[in-house]
């Protein structure tokens, strides 16, 4: 285990002191190779709580491994939502001079990638859940989190059979949105 | 006949009846637009299960915290300390002016070293020559434009990359010095140590004090640097 997987635990664990440790070590370099690259302090610090959320969410991946300082990792991390965020700013005139920045010594930026790329399928899919009514937000969000659905139906003030057919027409729906979105089309979903 | 919606949603929460299962299976085997539909479902069931079970919404709170304290941690200070600080530089210049020689030495930039470089050929070391003249006769805008076209060709070698961070400090780019030099201060070369050096002025100069020391403690004393080091540390301390 890497010694810098502290950090890690740091996040898994919600844990206040060592959270604000992170960003009194880390937080000004990823802010400055933001604005090195047209963005601003407040990108910057947007793209590192993001980023911070993003390794949260691999880290819960029992395979999930750190196998570089935890300040490469993030600055990887940090540069490719930067990227993508450029991207969807249309503005792709990006300096690649610090590029050494990202240097990772052995080949683990292969899986960090991988696990990135599904972090963000799932941000993506979170993205979409947003764009359903709110009801069928509420049904799914409540649905994913309790199987008691009696209950919940109750909550809401639904009959248990109504709530069922519910959820299924908007996972269907959200299911059809999820197959005609450009991320999932791109790769085949 | 069950729409095929509630057939997918009753087959992932295992509630599916023995009739509709055989529909199901059915459907299954001959539908293929069913059969893509189910394993979507499924894999959204298991992404969305998961992140909507995770502490996410506790973790922001905690992170949106200690970005404020970072950030306005710093804003207040300088403001509330603005005025004393005034004061007590005027004060510390005084001082320093009556009873102490300059320590401008300190943060003076060695000279470039004009040598043919590993690997090069006539242009590389062409150009290398150009950085060197510029940046002994402090033309430092010049020799940072050369320095960082060498790094970009070749950034295995660390001695463009080192003048490039020294060069940035003539500059006094002491944001982009700090990001050119780091990489090796924490690496294994022969630039090391006195990486360490620059890098820490750079970090005097960006008002980083705690960093600055931490890295100029950090020097090893069989380096030449170290005893400039020491006073350099001294005298931020």
């Amino acid at each position: 285990m890497h010694s810098d997987q502290k950090y890690i635990q740091f996040l898994l664990q919600n844990n206040g002191e060592g959270i604000q440790h992170i960003y009194r070590k880390f937080a000004d370099k990823v802010v400055i190779m933001i604005r090195r690259n047209s963005g601003s302090d407040d990108d910057g610090f947007d793209i590192l709580q993001e980023s911070l959320v993003d390794i949260y969410h691999m880290a819960k991946y029992k395979d999930f491994q750190l196998t570089t300082t935890f300040e490469a990792f993030l600055l990887l991390v940090c540069k490719r939502k930067w990227l993508n965020e450029l991207k969807k700013r249309k503005n792709k005139e990006v300096t690649n001079t610090e590029s050494y920045v990202f240097d990772i010594e052995d080949d683990s930026q292969t899986t960090y990638l991988e696990h990135m790329a599904l972090v963000e399928k799932e941000n993506i899919l979170m993205e979409v859940l947003d764009t359903l009514g709110e009801r069928c937000q509420e049904i799914i969000k409540r649905c994913m989190v309790s199987k008691n659905q009696e209950k919940i139906a109750a909550s809401l003030g639904l009959t248990y059979a109504y709530l069922r057919k519910k959820k299924s027409e908007c996972m269907a729906k959200l299911g059809e949105k999820v197959k005609a979105h450009p991320f999932f089309k791109a790769n085949n979903r | 006949m069950k729409p095929k919606d509630e057939l997918i949603q009753d087959y992932i929460d295992k509630v599916l009846s023995a009739e509709d299962k055989e529909l199901f299976d059915t459907l299954y085997e001959s539908d293929n637009e069913f059969r893509n539909a189910v394993k979507r479902q499924i894999e959204m069931t298991d992404l969305l299960t998961r992140r909507l079970s995770s502490e996410e919404e506790a973790l922001r709170a905690n992170l949106t915290e200690a970005e404020t304290k970072h950030r306005t941690g710093k804003v207040i200070s300088w403001k509330q300390w603005l005025t004393p600080l005034i004061a007590a530089a005027c004060i510390l210049i005084v001082v320093k002016f009556v009873f102490f020689p300059s320590d401008k030495a300190l943060y003076e930039l060695p000279e470039m070293r004009s040598e043919i470089v590993r690997g090069s050929q006539n242009n590389e070391a062409d150009q290398y020559e150009d950085a060197v003249k510029a940046f002994n006769d402090k033309d430092y805008q010049k020799s940072t434009r050369i320095l960082m076209q060498l790094h970009r060709a070749d950034n295995t070698i660390l001695q463009y990359q080192f003048y490039l961070g020294l060069s940035l400090i003539g500059e006094k780019k002491f944001d982009d010095a700090q990001m050119s030099l780091l990489p090796i201060a924490e690496g294994e070369s022969v630039f090391q140590q006195e990486a360490n050096y620059y890098l820490g002025i750079a970090l005097v100069e960006l008002g980083q004090t705690e960093q600055a020391k931490e890295r100029l403690s950090n020097i090893d004393p069989s380096a030449k640097i170290y005893e400039k080091a020491k006073k350099l540390l001294d005298s931020i301390k």
